[in-house]
């Protein structure tokens, strides 16, 4: 009985992509090419499209933690005899990309510079500013 | 293990820091794809990030080595999720010689670059940790990296050229330090708990320099609640470098218009839905007289369209074999007139071989249009207006990602998504980007023009634009006809060297006493400006004085 729902689940979502993805076209400022890599996601066994759970989300940020930290605390100002100052920043500060299988079943990329903007990213809670939606356009 | 591979006559090297046998080590075979070379995995994925450097150096001059310390190794995923890398600047630097402002911190081969010398002499400048992991069972399964070089990734790949080049940009210097994380509410503020919107070590950076708000100002002048409120300030938020200033109407779309010329009953700027297929507007555009074919262009399309603009009602078949036709009996481009009233949508399908314009007006535009035509010709421009341009604000400076609804801890080190075409260093890794960061197609190149990152290609620390003397080597001893004086050779503020200035002496010279006095005031010069000293100017002096010029 699983297997069956999600073999039509599977069928649904490659059918959306058939229909929508391909037929979909991309008018200059109505819809702009996103990171979309269509792919068929994997479905639990209610025919849900799998995303990421509590514990993935906490295992990413805890691997991202130090690069996305910004906390400047044990980093040193070294004051040079020239007058010039240094600072390792040891690996912090940096900028990370992350993946995310959407609720549509397609991978998501996002590049990062903070915990915050990271979870809510893994979260599905980020919403593009501005960013125009897809149209489906008519095509006659 | 530690490798470096490097361009011959480029500056930018990727550090390979993993271990035998793993990350771009990994023996592993693979196919070659895409212009990747690679028959091993690791190759592979060292000849992409070899590429991204590349890429980059075409771009960058530095006199100092551009080190970046990158590993292929497994990172965080799931099934569902990943982390796909991470880089950044491994220091930032301030107050040094060839700082262009003081009191503010620079990103490390930033600071290299405009001081000539290595800041933290054996340390690298970037460190990029990329995952290895990507499409192994249980890591985002069914993804894979595509290590091609050609941007021609596949659905289920993300192309890791794009992710690399862009995250090495953040390296290099598309990122602030300003803070955007909620401090410790159990803790006082200070420079260990700071607020967000506060500068790092109370210094502001190199790239906050060039950030501001259209609203409230520059982020200079603000303080930390202020800069705070201004990063989620969304489509406020905007960079005002010179250089991305005058790029943006280079890089950026205009807004795509049909504007009416003649006559003046129906003159004026029309409603109109964009086409998915085809060249998009552009500007200055074409101006031409429409000429309509009431056939509804199915089969074929008058002739009469060659060199105008071809007017076709909606209906029957589709917009490509519409503007198929007319493109194959010579229009410029065309307009769809719609046949069910509404404002006009835009126009889908697709067609590669389509290489004109079209648009859809209403249909009551189309109406008036028509009945115009029965009385006399109607002119029509097809352009882009380029003071309401996709990503820019009204005074053109290029927006930066500020979204309200991430707050606390929105972005400000990217584009806004709104820019159009996608741009590299937006936080989105777009499938239609090229690996391109310069004008026309990209602003970053631009970007880092304004942080600093500026032209040299004799990297003599003379910017090109004010640089009389190409080539000049620094560094090398000074010689005279071969023979060493043993100076050092430095370069003027106009970026001539010493050694081509006595050059210019040899060459002018019309006897030998004339050449010695012509490098005696060279060296009076040099040492005027505190290049050399009295014994070096001697040392020079006395070389040019043995040397048989002329």
């Amino acid at each position: 009985m699983d297997r069956n729902l999600n073999r039509n689940m599977a069928l649904i979502i490659t059918m959306f992509i058939l229909v929508f993805g391909v037929g979909t076209a991309s008018a200059q400022h109505a819809a702009k090419a996103q990171a979309d890599n269509a792919q068929l996601a994997s479905v639990d066994a209610n025919g849900k499209v799998k995303t990421p759970t509590p514990e993935e989300i906490q295992q990413i940020t805890q691997d991202t933690d130090k690069n996305l930290s910004h906390s400047t605390k044990g980093l040193v100002v070294v004051k040079r005899e020239d007058g010039s100052k240094h600072v390792d920043l040891q690996d912090r500060f940096q900028a990370v990309s992350l993946a995310r299988v959407g609720a549509d079943g397609k991978i998501a990329t996002e590049c990062v510079t903070s915990q915050e903007e990271a979870k809510k990213f893994l979260e599905g809670e980020t919403k593009p500013a501005s960013k125009p939606a897809t149209v489906e356009l008519e095509t006659k | 293990m530690m490798t470096t591979y490097a361009f011959a006559g480029a500056d930018i090297v990727i550090v390979n820091v993993n271990a035998p046998g793993v990350g771009f080590n990994d023996a592993t075979p693979a196919v070659p794809i895409g212009g990747n070379t690679g028959t091993t995995r690791g190759e592979q994925a060292l000849n992409v990030f070899t590429r991204a450097a590349q890429i980059w150096s075409q771009s960058l001059d530095s006199g100092v080595q551009i080190k970046v310390e990158a590993s292929f190794e497994p990172r965080t995923c799931s099934t569902t999720s990943a982390v796909l890398g991470s880089a950044g600047t491994k220091s930032v630097d301030s107050d040094f010689a060839g700082a262009e402002f003081p009191g503010t911190w620079y990103h490390e081969a930033l600071a290299n670059k405009r001081s000539g010398v290595r800041q933290t002499p054996g340390d690298n400048d970037i460190r990029a940790r990329f995952n290895s992991e990507l499409g192994k069972p249980g890591c985002l399964d069914g993804t894979t990296w595509y290590f091609g070089l050609d941007d021609q990734e596949a659905t289920g790949q993300i192309d890791l050229l794009a992710v690399v080049l862009h995250e090495i940009g953040h390296g290099l210097g598309f990122s602030t330090f300003v803070n955007k994380v909620a401090p410790d509410p159990a803790q006082p503020l200070s420079e260990d708990n700071p607020a967000i919107g506060h500068e790092f070590f109370a210094l502001p950076d190199i790239y906050e320099r060039y950030v501001s708000d259209d609203i409230t100002g520059s982020w200079l002048g603000m303080t930390d609640g202020q800069r705070a409120a201004s990063m989620v300030n969304d489509q406020h938020l905007v960079w005002v470098g010179g250089r991305v200033h005058s790029a943006v109407p280079q890089v950026l779309s205009g807004t795509p218009r049909v504007t009416v010329n003649s006559p003046a009953a129906i003159a004026g700027s029309k409603p109109i839905g964009t086409a998915g297929f085809g060249s998009p507007l552009s500007s200055p555009g074409i101006t031409r007289d429409l000429v309509y074919d009431s056939s509804l262009g199915c089969a074929a399309v008058t002739p009469a369209v060659a060199g105008k603009i071809a007017l076709i009602d909606r209906g029957v078949c589709t917009f490509v074999v519409k503007v198929k036709n007319a493109q194959n009996a010579g229009a410029l481009a065309v307009i769809i007139a719609d046949n069910a009233p509404g404002a006009p949508a835009g126009l889908g399908g697709a067609d590669p071989t389509i290489t004109i314009p079209s648009v859809r007006i209403s249909q009551a535009d189309g109406v008036a249009v028509k009945a115009q035509l029965l009385l006399g010709p109607v002119n029509v421009t097809m352009d882009t207006d380029l003071t309401h341009i996709a990503g820019a604000n009204a005074a053109l400076d290029a927006k930066l990602y500020a979204p309200t609804v991430i707050a606390p801890g929105s972005s400000v080190s990217h584009w806004d998504v709104s820019e159009t075409p996608n741009q590299l260093m937006e936080p989105f890794i777009n499938g239609d980007l090229v690996a391109s960061v310069k004008v026309p197609k990209d602003l970053t190149e631009s970007l880092m023009r304004d942080i600093g990152w500026y032209p040299d290609a004799d990297t003599d620390l003379v910017p090109d634009d004010s640089d009389s003397c190409a080539g000049s080597a620094v560094g090398a001893s000074i010689s005279i006809v071969g023979r060493s004086t043993g100076v050092p050779d430095k370069v003027f503020p106009n970026g001539c060297s010493i050694s081509q200035r006595i050059d210019a002496c040899a060459a002018d010279a019309a006897n030998h006493g004339g050449f010695a006095s012509c490098v005696a005031h060279v060296g009076d010069d040099a040492k005027k400006a505190g290049m050399i000293s009295g014994a070096q100017k001697g040392a020079i002096q006395s070389v040019a004085a043995g040397a048989g010029i002329p």
